[in-house]
């Protein structure tokens, strides 16, 4: 015998929690000496205390060194943009300019210099802008996904047929996939709430940095059929719900995968 | 963490937030000596109530109805309910007390406006997201669940948990914070916590499959 709940009395049974848990979720605020402001920011009245921001300025001051350096170069050898110039997108070797868009210093993660900026995926020299667990917040314009990179893991790629065009969703992949690695049991929700089109996965990877991750750590394009052999090889294929069958092989098809498949670096 | 710590810590966050404008004596007044007022029946506990409380009930108001007029008017509302019940309630924790009555009145708010819009679709809000928690009832006769023990059920869900994903749990569930504002207090991506978020729907999920059928 089953007992109803509506989510009108899971929400109001959620209201009536023990207050410790109500307390405990800002105790941290408290012995941080800052309160997180409401929706509507400052209106709310709550006051934003932050702790001294040791870290973007000590970047900011790296920041600045490296462009007073660069300066001081470009003035005593002979001109600032030729001294910057290096590796444009026109196959020069700099981090600091390209002969087209102008200096690129972004903004990216604070002030920081983005050496990928021009970054063409064929250059090895380029040193990589991020450690693994600080890859950037994505753009605010970027497809809603999740792509793993606490640790530095390799990804998978599984892809489905939506009936509206291939769906394609990243997971970690192999034995070093960490505990948060989405198993069978949500599959099928992980999958539609994560996953991004082909025109999405390209936007995606306009950005250089989540580019460059993504080609360095990505080892293959599956259908989503294989999705829990990853994690559960022990369980029942019935134990494997919301399985998503894969996508009937017409050229079409084929042309997009073999489009994704270039666009993502996976060339097995 | 006890009653006694929670209630300090409470105090403790009250007074951070609000120390801005706010005068020193009004401070130092404890909950203590508020619930006090209110069972002497005398009016300056709304007055402190408010001075004290005003901000973090009208966050949690603002979390959920989204509109800052109706956010103040929930936040007089709880001024009055506090007024109806204490006494005879004696809360422990005065504040998370206020913000239960500030939650209690902003959903109501939400959904008679809901109500109201006939078929012109519903506001979605954080706790909407519990709904995927509710397994399906099956065949056979059902009986209500009752509220009480829907709560203690949650409260061993949330007893159960490690102390960061509770917090999260709560922060999304119980204040109806954005995952943006949850992300950024926790110093993760938001892709991060919706992954979290995701897997204790999950977990909640299966375990009011497993006590509930």
């Amino acid at each position: 015998m089953g007992k109803k709940i509506s989510p009108e009395m899971l929400t109001d049974a959620v209201g009536n929690i023990d207050d410790r848990y109500i307390v405990e979720a800002h105790a941290d605020e408290v012995k941080a000496g800052r309160v997180r402001a409401g929706r509507s920011g400052g209106e709310t009245g709550v006051k934003r205390v932050k702790t001294f921001p040791w870290k973007p300025l000590t970047a900011a001051a790296a920041v600045v060194v490296v462009v007073l350096t660069g300066a001081f170069i470009a003035v005593r050898f002979g001109g600032l943009k030729s001294a910057l110039r290096s590796n444009d997108s026109h196959g020069n070797n700099s981090a600091l300019y390209d002969s087209e868009s102008g200096p690129v210093l972004n903004g990216k993660n604070g002030l920081s210099v983005n050496p990928v900026e021009n970054y063409s995926g064929e250059n090895d020299s380029v040193n990589f802008t991020y450690a693994p667990g600080n890859l950037p917040e994505p753009a605010a314009d970027a497809p809603a996904t999740y792509i793993p990179h606490e640790e530095d893991v390799p990804l998978a790629v599984y892809y489905w047929d939506s009936g509206d065009g291939y769906k394609y969703v990243f997971v970690p992949a192999g034995d070093n996939a960490p505990d948060d690695a989405p198993d069978t049991a949500i599959a099928g929700d992980f999958a539609r709430q994560n996953a991004v089109t082909a025109e999405e996965l390209e936007t995606l990877m306009s950005d250089p940095v989540y580019a460059e991750f993504i080609r360095r750590n990505t080892v293959g394009l599956y259908p989503l059929k294989d999705f829990g052999k990853i994690k559960n090889e022990e369980k029942e294929p019935a134990q494997q719900t919301d399985r998503i069958d894969p996508p009937e092989n017409t050229n079409d098809s084929a042309n997009e995968l073999s489009a994704v498949r270039s666009l993502l670096g996976i060339t097995a | 963490m006890t009653e006694q710590e929670a209630a300090e810590a409470f105090s403790g966050f009250a007074e951070t937030a609000f120390v801005s404008g706010m005068e020193r004596s009004i401070l130092q007044v404890e909950d203590a000596e508020i619930i006090a007022l209110y069972w002497e029946r005398d009016q300056k506990a709304v007055e402190a109530t408010e001075q004290k409380y005003r901000h973090y009930c009208k966050k949690i108001a603002l979390n959920i109805v989204g509109c800052d007029e109706d956010a103040e008017e929930c936040v007089n509302d709880t001024w009055l309910g506090a007024w109806e019940s204490i006494p005879p309630a004696r809360p422990e924790v005065l504040g998370a007390f206020l913000g239960k009555i500030t939650r209690n009145i902003a959903l109501n708010r939400v959904r008679d406006r809901d109500r109201m819009k006939r078929g012109g679709g519903t506001e979605a809000l954080p706790f909407d997201e519990l709904g995927e928690c509710i397994a399906d009832s099956g065949s056979g006769p059902e009986e209500t669940a009752e509220a009480g023990e829907l709560t203690a059920l949650l409260n061993r869900f949330l007893a159960g948990l490690p102390e960061e994903r509770r917090k999260i749990f709560v922060c999304r569930y119980w204040y109806g914070d954005s995952v943006s504002d949850i992300a950024e207090r926790f110093g993760a991506g938001e892709s991060k916590i919706k992954m979290q978020l995701l897997r204790l729907r999950a977990d909640l999920k299966k375990m009011l499959e497993r006590e509930w059928r």
